[in-house]
């Protein structure tokens, strides 16, 4: 017989594993990209300062 | 003179035959059609196809374990998971991960889709299937062939075959499946909305983006690892640019060599005995489900998102979140631009796309952390 | 005079018009070709074609100007 306990812990972990999975990688590439975006623009900064 | 004859004909395949033999040349006659006149994922059927006509060949003991050919394939390909991680590297030296990065909203439509596999997964419970089965079947709706093969041959390798066969059946059949169920769960107005320009992404964020999602993944899904360390290495290989010859490496020879010996090997485990029972015939009826009810929960995220959104995502893209790559993507286009023809969705649905294979392994991953 | 950019990155599959063509809004100018799938880029406007900034066979990004009405 099948054990309904052991698959409804299957299916809550494993919907609440993907999400939590796929929501910590979406924040940290969120903040990865701010960060990169940072330091670019950071590093194009002084460029036309010295052209002056 | 007479015995002579008589012995050759003992010896012979042919009086060992049974009539599921007869009906799995069938099903690989059927198979090669499709894979070449049809063209569906040819690459995939055709060894498939064939491993099927060759071990339904009585006497050729090919599937004979410590002794076949075919066997030591699988044996060592399959079974000891080589091939489906090889076949990642080369995935990762081949996927842009850039409408991804350019827009990380989409990682939550990837999750979206995998919502359908954990209700197949129940579903397959109903008709009969145990825990193990119902896993196997389920993971088709990730719509991911190394992945299916992956969790299949651990779960249920005896119904190996059948999911392996459906996931990739299915993929080719994305553009005949997924049209009717978006135009079901959009309205017009909502397949109209244009995504605009997707802003850039550079190289460093490329670089930065397989690291990240390595360490990230692994961390908190550690089955997951042969898998997803694959994936990212490849395209680490790819996004460097510094290791060109790798990169292609991985993406055509190497890639190419593991495919046949995938599509061998797994083509080979459909016997006449293990595949001809209602069983895992009903597996196709549910890879059918898997894939649809994958689409339909993939919309509906995108949807849900959209309330919270000032930005409205076009909620086709949440299809794509299937992996299917690119075919749910191109599939995305195409529907969104009948709506609006000045709507080009492709890249924006790559997003997603892409995000489902990473969606479909965390969620092997957790199957296996729970059943394996 | 005004430009028709790339909504999409590929590469030039075909161009179905030439240099002082007279196009419609809405006519198909050009078809792009990404992940193996063809796209057909649309005028957004009428008037001669003044000039054609690519060939077929070319890798475009989006956001590259294609051809220009004038």
């Amino acid at each position: 017989m099948i054990d309904w306990s052991k698959a409804m812990e299957v299916f809550g972990s494993g919907i609440i594993g993907v999400y939590l999975i796929m929501g910590l990688l979406m924040v940290l590439t969120q903040i990865g990209l701010k960060v990169v975006d940072y330091i670019e623009a950071w590093n194009k900064r002084p460029a036309p300062e010295q052209a002056q | 003179m007479l015995n002579i004859f008589k012995e050759l004909v003992y010896s012979s395949g042919v009086v060992n035959l049974t009539a599921g033999n007869i009906f799995m040349w069938l099903i690989a006659f059927v198979l090669l059609y499709l894979a070449i006149k049809k063209q569906y994922e040819p690459l995939l059927l055709l060894p498939i196809s064939f491993g099927i006509l060759v071990v339904n060949l009585p006497l050729t003991f090919l599937m004979e374990p410590e002794h076949g050919l075919i066997w030591f394939f699988y044996h060592y390909g399959i079974e000891m998971d080589i091939i489906p991680p090889l076949i990642f590297l080369g995935l990762g030296a081949m996927i842009d991960f850039g409408p991804l990065i350019a827009n990380p909203k989409t990682l939550l439509l990837g999750a979206g889709a995998q919502v359908g596999l954990y209700v197949t997964f129940f579903a397959a419970l109903l008709f009969g299937f145990d825990l193990k089965e119902a896993a196997s079947i389920g993971i088709i709706g990730g719509a991911d062939g190394p992945t299916t093969i992956y969790l299949g041959s651990k779960l249920a390798p005896h119904m190996l075959g059948a999911t392996a066969v459906s996931a990739y059946a299915y993929m080719a059949l994305v553009p005949i499946i997924q049209p009717p169920i978006m135009r079901l769960l959009t309205s017009e107005q909502e397949r109209k909305i244009d995504m605009g320009k997707m802003r850039p992404v550079s190289r460093l964020q490329k670089i930065i983006f397989p690291v990240l999602t390595a360490m990230i993944v692994m961390l908190l899904a550690p089955p997951s690892a042969p898998l997803i360390a694959m994936l990212m290495l490849g395209n680490l290989f790819r996004e460097s640019g510094v290791v060109e010859r790798l990169t292609n490496a991985s993406s055509n020879e190497l890639m190419n060599i593991v495919t046949i010996f995938q599509g061998l090997s797994v083509g080979a485990t459909m016997t006449a005995t293990v595949f001809l029972n209602p069983k895992v015939l009903f597996v196709f009826f549910l890879g059918l489900f898997a894939f649809t009810v994958s689409t339909a929960t993939g919309l509906l995220m995108a949807k849900f998102m959209n309330l919270f959104l000032k930005n409205k995502i076009n909620p086709l893209i949440g299809a794509a979140g299937v992996s299917a790559v690119p075919m749910a993507a191109r599939c995305v286009h195409k529907v969104g631009s009948e709506a609006n023809r000045r709507n080009y969705l492709l890249m924006h649905a790559m997003g997603p796309n892409v995000a489902g294979v990473i969606g479909t392994v965390a969620a092997a991953a957790i199957f296996l952390k729970n059943l394996g | 005079m005004a430009e028709l950019t790339s909504p999409i990155a590929g590469k030039v599959w075909k161009i179905m018009v030439a240099v002082g063509d007279k196009v419609e809004m809405d006519d198909e100018l050009i078809i792009l070709e990404a992940l193996k799938m063809e796209t057909p880029v649309y005028s957004e406007e009428s008037g001669t074609v003044s000039a054609i900034m690519i060939k077929e066979g070319d890798p475009i990004n989006e956001g590259d100007i294609l051809i220009s009405i004038g």
